[in-house]
């Protein structure tokens, strides 16, 4: 089932919770929306829900308008930020009430009920758990059954806030890759908040950020990542160095060192800074041409095939990240407090004053 | 005073004699008393004041105001009046008007209303501590309104509710004793009128009095029971 979500707006008291978002989503999609704390992932969630309601704007569901249907009729799974699992029955019955209150008429036998219950905690490997209750269980094996609970109605779209917050790294990523998996064999639309952006970008066909209500950029996660389209979202995307300096005619100088920004070609000496991932910016230990910066490597840190450096600027004194292969590393024969010669081999120029923050 | 009634029980063997026999003899009345009338009149004043105290609750804490006004002011006036006038009220009071109603039918509207006024500011206590959470995974999974109270809320609330709720039940036991101004044979009213041919006073109002704390205590044995079991899945 499709989502579109069209200029939905919503305040508590006067604090502007969500502003004018909007986001269509594919059936068999998988969203995450991504963004910083109190940036209004939950509460868009739950506006799709029909756990909260909407100041302004319109939710359709494939053709239909659900703006003003209540949670009961959205058939949607919800998965929460704190598991909200029934702590008065057991996991079975956690997973099978959605189905034990249907009506009679689409109510499945007390048999189906019980296969299907069993095929659901199966696939969340909780089988050998059904009669424990929620206290009884480790985090991840609740998140598990609220997933289960979340399935079992059937959903069209399913909605998680949060799935993996609590727990440890090894396991949030075991489960999100099952959480993907899971995804495309029950042809269903998701739509996953996350705070972490390696989360996001892991699993997601397209990604939402945003901040402060407002949506930044959607994307796939290359685009998102490669091509961020403020100086938020290149932040919030993991690391980045800054170049301050002054842009004019197409290039950005900085002290005795410019970049080409071709797409500033009538830019007029405006204050500007270049943003570069530490994987592009390259490392040479000879000065090959006039553009490079030098700077001593005050630390290397290897991690697996990766190796960091961080350096410290020999004109500004500033700190720079940059990471290379292990291979090109080897090739350096880089040492701590060596002198070299950086460059950045893509970069990305703002003008400050067209995003104030 | 307590002196001399002792002395006089152990220098007149033939009074302690006889007060053995009226212990015996008015036994049986006081606990017919208390089997016909105050422990039916409990049982039944409390179920029915617990479905009152459930609906006056929900009206309470629901969004129309007009439910919440009528539930607010029944509350408050029950509360903020003496039980005993408002008995008086409904079986004294209450034929002036043409409304005449027999004594333990009375007793029985009396004290449902009272326990419905008090156990429902328990029990709205009681569902409001339970996580906003636990309804909105009940809707989302596709339940309306009253299953999600029926099977998610009210059982989980009810665990919290079950201590002060039996001090509610506990100190119904005892009020009942009240009906006996309204004419209620109950327990109390039979001791009343044994003493009065006797003159026993003390001896019958105690002997009352021990009955009372008989089923007192046996009620917060069940008590413990039924908060036991309840725990074995609520625990946190
Ligand atoms: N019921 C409410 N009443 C008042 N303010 C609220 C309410 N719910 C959310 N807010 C505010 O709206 C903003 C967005 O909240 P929301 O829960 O959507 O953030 P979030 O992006 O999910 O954050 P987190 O990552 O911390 O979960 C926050 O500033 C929050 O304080
Ligand atoms: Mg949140």
């Amino acid at each position: 089932m499709s989502i579109k979500i069209q200029n939905i707006s919503k305040s508590f008291g006067s604090f502007k919770a969500l502003d004018d978002i909007h986001i269509h989503i594919k059936t068999g999609e998988l969203v995450a929306l991504l963004g910083p704390s109190g940036s209004g992932k939950t509460t868009l969630l739950r506006i799709i829900a029909g756990l909260e309601a909407a100041d302004q704007g319109s939710i359709l569901f494939g053709n239909e308008d659900i703006t003003h249907i209540r949670t009961k009729e959205r058939k949607v799974g919800f998965v929460f930020q704190h598991y909200a699992l029934f702590r008065h029955m057991s996991v079975f019955d956690n997973v099978a009430y959605g189905l034990k209150v249907r009506p009679r008429k689409s109510r499945p036998s007390k048999k189906e009920i019980e296969e299907r219950v069993y095929e659901l905690l199966r696939l969340v490997k909780l089988e050998a758990y059904a009669n424990r209750y929620p206290t009884q269980l480790s985090g991840g094996q609740r998140q598990r059954v609220a997933l289960a609970r979340a399935l079992a109605v059937e959903p069209k779209v399913l909605l998680l806030d949060e799935p993996f917050g609590a727990l440890d790294a090894k396991v949030r990523k075991d489960l999100r890759r099952w959480l993907r998996r899971l995804h495309d064999n029950f042809q269903i639309t998701s739509i996953f908040v996350t705070h972490d952006q390696e989360e996001a970008l892991d699993v997601a066909d397209r990604v939402v950020i945003m901040n402060e209500g407002r949506i930044e950029q959607i994307g796939s996660p290359e685009e998102v990542y490669d091509h961020p389209n403020s100086p938020f979202v290149y932040d919030f995307l993991g690391n980045v160095n800054l170049f301050r300096g002054r842009l004019h005619k197409g290039k950005l100088h900085q002290g005795n060192f410019q970049i080409d920004a071709p797409e500033f070609s009538d830019a007029e000496n405006k204050t500007a800074i270049g943003y570069v991932r530490p994987h592009d910016i390259s490392i040479e230990k000879e000065e090959n041409s006039k553009d490079g910066v030098s700077a001593v490597i005050k630390h290397i840190h290897v991690v697996g095939p990766i190796v960091h450096l961080e350096l410290k600027r020999n004109d500004t004194e500033e700190y720079l990240e940059a990471e290379l292969t292990k291979d090109l590393y080897n090739n350096l024969q880089l040492k701590t407090g060596e002198k070299v010669f950086v460059k950045p081999k893509q970069l990305r120029v703002f003008i400050p004053e067209d995003y104030t923050i | 005073m307590a002196k001399m009634y002792l002395n006089r029980m152990i220098e007149d063997p033939d009074r302690t004699s006889r007060l053995i026999e009226i212990a015996q003899s008015s036994l049986q009345p006081l606990l017919k008393g208390a089997i016909y009338y105050t422990v039916p009149l409990t049982l039944i004043s409390f179920f029915i004041g617990l479905v009152l105290a459930i609906l006056t609750a929900l009206a309470r804490i629901s969004s129309i105001k007009p439910l919440q006004l009528i539930a607010g002011v029944y509350v408050s006036a029950i509360r903020g009046t003496p039980l005993l006038v408002q008995l008086f009220i409904i079986f004294y009071g209450l034929p002036t008007i043409g409304i005449v109603i027999d004594p333990l039918p009375s007793a029985i509207i009396g004290f449902s209303l009272n326990v419905g006024a008090y156990a429902s500011e328990i029990i709205r206590a009681a569902i409001l501590s339970i996580p906003k959470g636990q309804w909105e995974a009940a809707y989302s999974i596709g339940m309306t309104y009253s299953q999600a109270l029926k099977r998610i809320i009210l059982p989980q609330a009810s665990r919290v509710s079950i201590p002060p709720l039996s001090n509610t039940f506990i100190s119904l036991v005892k009020d009942t004793s009240l009906a006996s101004l309204i004419l209620v044979t109950e327990m109390f009213r039979k001791a009343q009128e044994i003493a009065s041919t006797n003159y026993e006073f003390l001896l019958l109002y105690t002997e009352a009095a021990i009955i009372y704390w008989v089923i007192c205590f046996f009620l917060s044995i069940i008590q413990g029971k039924i908060e036991a079991r309840l725990d074995r899945y609520v625990s946190r």
